[in-house]
């Protein structure tokens, strides 16, 4: 089809396809990465107003053809200084840290299991994994409240089975929202897992018994280096995502779990604070980068040797 | 000539008093309802170099994973140096194995890769470090000591696992096609390689191989094997003269299998009438008896050109030169002697090929000595 179309336009084949195949990824991340960004920095150097949309404009024609420009630093002065929005990115950092720990020590296991099961116990384990996404993931993090509420499902199983007297409180807690990001995340570590341990020689396994090492030794010196470019993949999807998590905090975490997604929601919607949640936004990304160019660095660094 | 006692020692299986280094005790190995390994007994002595032959499937690998404790015997017992080593697992056993993938590390450098055992044994440093020197300038490959797996070529690979596998300084190696990968002329020059080394330390060998002229080449037994079984254990020139079974004959090398049965015998010769309608002289090591149907197997090479050619001629064949296959030094010739049978003859080229007298078409005599063959009967 598109062949056809390059023929009418009299273009040699390949020039244009070289043009289509660059072009469309740029393509696509100015269009949808790119101008979002502007746009919000541009919000984020403006001021609150009670207009539509509601913030100023960055710039206006005074007399004479003079441009004024008008960069308003003070959404950044504001959240780098307010206490609670450097709690709210360092609980954040905090959490998805903690998360993302949890993900790989849970995940990890599982992955080898999948990967090392007879090739039809495969297919049904890998489908089980993908299995919950079938459903939405707000209804997915709703049955957890009916899990986790104090006469909800576990603690009446927990009443019942005499372990405990009173109803744990766990909705509405941290913990509440490190059970709902750990359940929601975890196939997104374990899918690069697999990829990364199916593909590992056994043999050298073997051959590492064979020379003496003990198979936990064997592990951490062969199957856990060749396995490092899927613990980065994995650790990056889950640990940049939950960093700027919303949905989860406010439905499991209750009315005071301090998120920054959380914090950029209610000055976004509640207060009407645009250019304050758009400068909330710019330093989550701004936070996200570091460790992305961290890892990036460290994936090309070991990358290049197994890949 | 040499005499009995070191004919002992460079054949310590001809002596009745040698005690085995390795001692197979009827092993069995089953995976699910199929007999990898089935019933198999085999005793390798000190400084062989044994070769387990036989086609992919025919359960060597599986007999050499069981030395190497890669996988258990679900029957028998396995002996290493009069130790039982059967209950062992893999990384206490005193044997080390070169893959047929190799399995280098491929996250380590060839230095790593090779200090890796002796890293197992906690041997000090300083000490480590002399032996990998050592093995890298045994198998001259010291200058690639800082690079990792993937920037070598198949054959600096190969001496990488060989120098890993050495450097516990093992009593027992074994091999797994360790030539599989290389191509034809690496091939050669590593076979002598290997052969050498292992003279030169004389530690005992365990190959795996299903490439005939590798294990001719290197080995001084060859178990050949089928189907899970060990046919016959021998030396490559007894295996390659004397076959004890069709399977043996017609696996190494080319050759002539003719169907008869026995009619007269004398002492250790033996008369056969043949499917040819001819009579077949041959000396038979093990006589059989009257009326057993035989088959006379002759290698290509054994065969000449008959100048006293007789109408049922003992020994003898005729038929007409169907295809020629030029291999340089010899020439095999295959000739049309009746509608359901072609038999080989090999010549060596004495003279240039466009001057040779035998040519497509043409009818020759062939005939073979009585000693020059085996009769066989499975």
């Amino acid at each position: 089809m598109i062949r056809e179309l390059f023929k009418r336009l009299h273009l040699r084949d390949r020039q244009l396809a070289r043009v289509v195949n660059i072009g469309t990824p740029y393509l696509w991340l100015g269009l949808f990465f790119l101008a979002p960004f502007a746009i919000v920095l541009h919000i984020s150097l403006a001021e609150t107003a009670l207009a539509q949309p509601p913030y100023t404009s960055l710039w206006e024609w005074v007399d004479d053809g003079v441009l004024q420009v008008r960069l308003n630093l003070q959404n950044f002065v504001t959240v780098f200084s307010d206490e609670l929005y450097l709690a709210a990115f360092l609980n954040s950092l905090w959490v998805a840290l903690v998360c993302t720990i949890l993900c790989l020590l849970i995940g990890y296991p599982m992955a080898y299991a999948i990967a090392t099961a007879p090739e039809r116990r495969r297919v049904i384990l890998l489908m089980l994994i993908i299995l919950p996404f079938w459903t939405s993931f707000l209804i997915r993090v709703y049955a957890w409240i009916g899990i986790l509420k104090p006469n909800g499902l576990l603690n009446n199983l927990l009443l019942s089975l005499g372990l405990i007297d009173q109803p744990l409180t766990i909705l509405h807690t941290q913990t509440a929202i490190y059970i709902g990001v750990v359940y929601s995340y975890l196939p997104f570590m374990i899918l690069p897992l697999f990829a990364n341990l199916t593909r590992l020689d056994f043999s050298l396994l073997e051959a590492a018994a064979d020379l003496g090492c003990r198979p936990f030794k064997a592990f951490l010196k062969v199957t856990l280096p060749l396995s490092l470019p899927g613990i980065v993949a994995g650790s990056m999807l889950v640990f940049i995502p939950v960093v700027g998590e919303f949905v989860i905090p406010d439905l499991l975490g209750g009315p005071d779990s301090l998120m920054i997604g959380k914090m950029l929601w209610t000055e976004f919607f509640s207060n009407k604070d645009w250019p304050l949640a758009a400068a909330l936004a710019i330093c989550l990304l701004g936070i996200l980068v570091v460790p992305f160019v961290m890892m990036q660095r460290l994936e090309q660094r070991i990358g290049g040797d197994e890949l | 000539m040499t005499n009995p006692a070191e004919r002992r020692k460079l054949e310590p299986w001809q002596d009745p008093k040698a005690a085995p280094y390795v001692r197979i005790d009827h092993v069995t190995k089953k995976f699910g309802d199929v007999y990898a390994v089935d019933d198999v007994s085999l005793d390798i002595f000190q400084g062989e170099f044994f070769s387990l032959l036989g086609s992919s499937g025919c359960g060597k690998s599986t007999l050499l994973r069981m030395l190497a404790g890669l996988e258990r015997p679900s029957a028998g017992r396995i002996y290493i140096d009069g130790a039982d080593v059967t209950d062992i697992p893999a990384y206490s056993r005193p044997v080390n194995m070169m893959f047929q993938s190799y399995a280098l590390f491929p996250h380590m450098t060839v230095e790593q890769n090779v200090e890796f055992g002796l890293k197992q044994d906690r041997m000090p440093r300083k000490e480590r470090a002399e032996r990998v020197g050592e093995m890298l300038a045994l198998l001259q490959i010291s200058e690639l000591r800082r690079r990792k797996p993937d920037q070598l070529s198949g054959g600096q690979r190969q001496r990488v696992a060989l120098a890993r596998t050495l450097a516990k300084h093992p009593k027992l190696l074994l091999l797994d096609e360790p030539l599989g990968a290389l191509d034809k002329r690496l091939r050669e020059s590593a076979q002598f390689e290997l052969v050498n080394l292992q003279e030169r330390i004389g530690i005992t060998f365990v190959t795996v191989t299903h490439d005939q002229e590798e294990a001719m080449t290197m080995s001084t037994r060859i178990a050949v094997m089928n189907a899970g079984q060990i046919l016959q254990v021998d030396t490559p020139t007894a295996i390659y003269e004397y076959p004890e079974y069709r399977f043996v004959a017609d696996f190494i090398g080319l050759v002539n299998l003719f169907d008869g049965r026995v009619m007269e015998t004398q002492d250790d010769q033996v008369l056969i009438e043949s499917s040819l309608g001819r009579r077949l002289h041959m000396r038979d090591l093990h006589p059989h008896a009257i009326g057993t149907p035989v088959t006379v197997a002759i290698r290509p090479e054994k065969m000449q050109i008959c100048s006293t050619y007789q109408e049922n001629g003992i020994n003898q064949v005729k038929g007409v030169v169907e295809d020629i296959a030029y291999l340089g030094d010899v020439s095999i010739y295959r000739v049309r002697v009746s509608p359901e049978m072609l038999v080989e003859m090999t010549l060596t080229n004495v003279h240039p090929r466009t001057e040779q007298a035998l040519t497509w078409g043409q009818e020759v005599a062939m005939e073979w000595s009585p000693t020059s063959g085996v009769v066989l009967t499975e």
